[in-house]
């Protein structure tokens, strides 16, 4: 058995090749034959139980048929507004039938001529049903689409106190009628191309013209043109074949669910890519700092946002050096503590048996397996593996000698101060990276995290997210892009977009807007 | 425009390279030499530094231990243990105590908490040069650390245990940063000691006998004065009280109340004073060598027994003067007691340094043992009333007044 799966292994590769080959005859059209071309289909779709071949004919003399794929086409309009009339309709006698008039003659909004067989197949695959004719080259589709959906609610991951509610759903139309509700400008452009072999996903990229850099949307065409693969199941499949640097820990695109998010970039510049079947958008090009923004930034008073963002920078720091902080300096630079703490740390750390570096691991990965258990487990059960991780391993640990209670506050501060971090994905680089910083501390010290820091600096002013630098506006550095970074400007004073492209129209709105009484009426 | 930088196939490689070449070596390099865990570290928060015999010298540490701190349950430790335990050894100098006291511990001593070293009167009588050298020149015990003069012995006084504080280092340190004694570093002592305008002068620690709750007496370490120095050898001791006047002339007092009567009145009035600025003017004259001392200083009156109306402002110039009085008359005390004892206590010397370089220089061999018992001291003293209280007469006038 074993080597029979073997050699179907091995024999994979080639077959596949053949069946792409097939897949691949795009150039070839329909027959003027109409039983050759119910034939073709009928091979086409053989063993495909989901797609229905209804053939009726029309003033009782000319065959058609309509091919559908059950459970992704509106039945109730195409019975009422395709084949009832067809079916009825009588001939007229100084017109000979023919496509175009029945074309004209029937009451669906979105019709469609096509002629090649992979347009056909496109169409059918995406709802839209078939109607082949006798005698004609042309096909028409019909556009009646209809499919199960999941209704729009708020993104789990990203929810705000302030703001819009809606999120994305697994449906590309809706997702792309959601940005259109908000950017109704019809400089917004939606250019949707089809990504992976077998599952034809739908992919668009979003961007707003005379905003965008041109070069950046011929850039990320020609990427996302390049991708082959047989199947795009959700955004990140799209996000690790295009993205600058594939071996970097951080996250190269901004991947939200938030239409407002998405919208938000449009304007700041950025494109999106929106793929079929998944709630998550993808943005670019994006730095370090767009990753701390949240969408509450700026639904509340500015004020009162900066603040917020400081101590996200506070906490994100954080998250990625404080249990390494621990290590180096208890074990390294014991003068650092003052003297009422220090003695409070030896006198809980006295029954520990591990070093600290073993400790702060120990809870650490104790702390990535609680987040990531809870993660998969259902709700019933999410609340057991609280309990489970606040008492059992929280109290129990410490009553039992086996960590030090410093030691929990240290990595519970780390693990509160990494959910602080908006998006979630960047969350999880900077959990990863604060390992190797607690194995560097815990080599040498202060001297190891500070390496280590410079290892993380560096690499992130190499990265670039579409050509736009990761460390950008700070470095390098754009003084009037650090409105929306270190702090957050009021509204009448983000005059201007984002520098990454420069060449295109900068200002976002006109200057001097700020309010005052004294503007009231006359200004 | 945007560059798209296309990156090649090698830089995976490049990088991991790269990295490797930097922080591989390093890893190896640093072996972990300096890793010591909290729990191996013996926790010094006191050092005391006594004469032995044959000339050798004592060394006595005040070692914290963790485990009767209070377990990790959060309960203090219980009565049982002491919190602190004290080690000590002989040597031929402090280094060799200290190596000694090493070997016999289980844990790496470590003075990174030590914020008192006491000696000995003994050992301060016969110089303290050679010991500070060890405390100074070791990076290990901090420059920010407070030392004093113990009557007699120092190990007995961080022994005691002590209440409120958790130990008599943390005690004798909390005492020193109120303010109401001059706290000296072991650095400002390196200082003095290093400089030829004047001569160092440290707090000096006696016993003192305190009934506790239960009765019985108990000895508690009080800081009592302070010890002399010429040179690096203690030469005497001024008492508390004129250790205020020091302190007042020195511009280091944080906080005072001061008693006094002033003139053909009853009773007496407390002051708290709240500001004060002490300037010295050297002066040379006719061969007489002259400190002008101007003093400006502010109070507010805490309590007054007697029957001044602090509103008038005639009976208000009174007190300003019997407050005026009594500091320059603790001054003057102080000034006088460390004349006779020809030690520069109030850095004189470096006022005349400063000003009469040339003079200075014919009198700085021999300024403490023949110039300065012989300065005249001449005050200015600008005493303000700030604030009478709450109320303006005392309750015994308002009284008897209508």
């Amino acid at each position: 058995m074993i080597r029979n799966s073997k050699k179907l292994l091995k024999n994979k590769g080639p077959k596949q090749q053949s069946v792409t080959d097939q897949n691949t005859k795009s150039q070839e059209t329909l027959q003027k034959d109409f039983q050759q071309n119910v034939n073709m289909f009928r091979s086409i779709y053989l063993d495909c139980s989901d797609v229905i071949f209804r053939s009726f004919r029309i003033f009782g003399q000319m065959d058609a048929m309509i091919i559908y794929i059950e459970g992704l086409t509106d039945t109730d309009l195409l019975d009422w507004n395709v084949l009832s009339p067809l079916m009825k309709m009588e001939a007229d006698e100084a017109e000979p039938p023919g496509i175009d008039w029945i074309k004209n003659h029937l009451s669906i909004s979105d019709t469609k001529k096509v002629n090649l067989v992979a347009d056909c197949i496109e169409s059918i695959s995406a709802g839209r049903p078939i109607l082949l004719l006798e005698g004609e080259l042309y096909a028409l589709s019909f556009g009646l689409t209809k499919f199960e959906k999941r209704s729009i609610d708020e993104p789990e991951a990203e929810k705000v106190i302030r703001g819009p509610r809606g999120g994305f759903i697994e449906s590309l139309q809706v997702n792309t009628s959601l940005l259109r509700r908000i950017i109704k400008s019809p400089a917004m452009k939606i250019k949707t191309m089809t990504i992976g072999e077998y599952s034809k996903t739908s992919v668009s990229l979003i961007y707003i013209e005379g905003i965008v850099s041109p070069p950046l949307i011929e850039e990320m065409e020609s990427r996302l043109k390049r991708i082959k693969i047989d199947g795009v199941l959700e955004s990140e499949y799209i996000e690790e074949m295009i993205e600058d640097n594939p071996y970097s820990p951080f996250p190269q695109f901004l991947s939200t669910e938030r239409p407002d998010v998405v919208s938000a970039s449009l304007l700041e510049g950025r494109a999106a890519i929106l793929t079929d079947g998944t709630p998550f958008a993808l943005i670019a090009p994006v730095s370090f700092f767009t990753m701390l923004q949240a969408p509450d930034d700026y639904y509340d008073r500015y004020i009162i946002r900066t603040l917020i963002r400081w101590l996200r920078f506070v906490f994100l720091f954080a998250a990625l050096v404080f249990p390494a902080l621990y290590v180096a300096i208890t074990t390294f630079h014991q003068e650092m503590i003052p003297d009422a703490l220090l003695i409070s740390i030896a006198a809980a750390r006295e029954n520990v048996p591990f070093p600290a570096f073993v400790e702060v691991l120990l809870m650490e990965l104790m702390l990535e397996a609680l987040r990531e258990a809870g993660v998969r487990l259902p709700n019933q059960v999410g609340s057991a593996v609280s309990i489970v991780g606040a008492l059992v391993i929280g109290q129990a640990s410490v009553q039992a000698g086996l960590v030090s209670a410093p030691m929990v506050i240290v990595v519970a501060t780390t693990g509160i101060a990494s959910f602080m971090i908006p998006r979630y994905m960047f969350g999880y680089s900077i959990r990863m990276l604060r390992f190797p910083l607690i194995i560097l501390a815990s080599v040498s010290g202060l001297l190891g995290i500070m390496l280590g820091i410079l290892a993380i600096v560096i690499h992130l002013s190499g990265l670039r997210s579409f050509g736009a630098p990761y460390l950008g506006p700070l470095a390098p550095l754009k003084t009037s892009d650090l409105k929306d970074v270190l702090w957050r400007a009021p509204m009448w004073k983000m005059d201007t977009r984002p520098h990454f492209n420069k060449e295109t129209n900068i200002n976002r709105q006109a200057p001097h807007q700020e309010p005052g009484p004294e503007r009231g009426g006359r200004d | 425009m945007i560059k798209v930088i296309h990156r090649t196939k090698h830089t995976l490689l490049k990088n991991v390279l790269l990295f490797s070449a930097i922080f591989v070596p390093f890893l190896f390099v640093s072996g972990c030499g300096d890793r010591i865990e909290i729990n191996d570290l013996a926790i010094v928060t006191a050092a005391a530094i006594d004469k032995s015999d044959n000339g050798q010298v004592e060394l006595a540490i005040e070692i914290v231990v963790p485990k009767s701190i209070g377990s990790s349950q959060g309960a203090r430790g219980g009565d049982g243990g002491q919190a602190t335990t004290v080690r000590s050894k002989k040597g031929d100098n402090l280094s060799d105590a200290l190596s000694k006291l090493q070997a016999d511990l289980p844990r790496k001593v470590f003075w990174g908490s030590c914020k008192v070293f006491i000696f000995g009167e003994g050992i301060a009588k016969d110089g303290i040069q050679d010991h500070l050298d060890f405390l100074v020149r070791d990076p290990l015990p901090r420059e920010r650390a407070y030392v004093f003069v113990s009557e007699g012995e120092a190990k007995p006084f961080i022994r005691h245990e002590v209440p409120i504080e958790r130990n008599p280092a943390e005690m004798i340190r909390e005492i020193t940063v109120r303010g109401s004694v001059i706290g000296v570093t072991l650095m400002e002592l390196d200082e003095m000691m290093a400089n030829e305008d004047y001569s160092a002068n440290l707090p000096y620690l006696t016993i003192k006998e305190e009934e506790t709750s239960d009765g019985t007496l108990s000895e508690l370490p009080n800081i009592n004065g302070t010890a002399m120095f010429r040179k690096d050898k203690m030469v005497g001791v001024l008492t508390e009280s004129t250790t205020r006047g020091l302190l007042w002339l020195k511009d280091r007092i944080k906080e005072a109340t001061i008693n006094m009567t002033p003139e053909n009145v009853t009773g007496d009035i407390s002051m708290t004073q709240i500001k004060s600025k002490v300037n010295l003017t050297p002066k040379i004259s006719g061969g007489e060598w002259i400190m002008m001392i101007k003093v400006k200083t502010e109070g507010v009156v805490v309590q007054n027994s007697t029957v001044l109306n602090l509103d008038d402002p005639k009976q208000v110039k009174l007190i300003e003067k019997a407050f005026g009085k009594q500091i320059e008359n603790r001054m003057r005390k102080a000034i006088e007691e460390s004349q006779g004892m020809k030690v520069d206590a109030a850095h004189f010397g470096k006022e005349f340094h400063r000003k009469y370089p040339k003079q200075w220089k014919k009198v700085k061999n021999h300024w403490e043992e023949e110039v300065f018992p012989e300065v005249k001291v001449e005050f200015v003293i600008d005493a303000h009333i700030r604030s009478r209280g709450f109320v303006d007469k005392s309750i015994r006038e308002r009284g008897s007044g209508k």
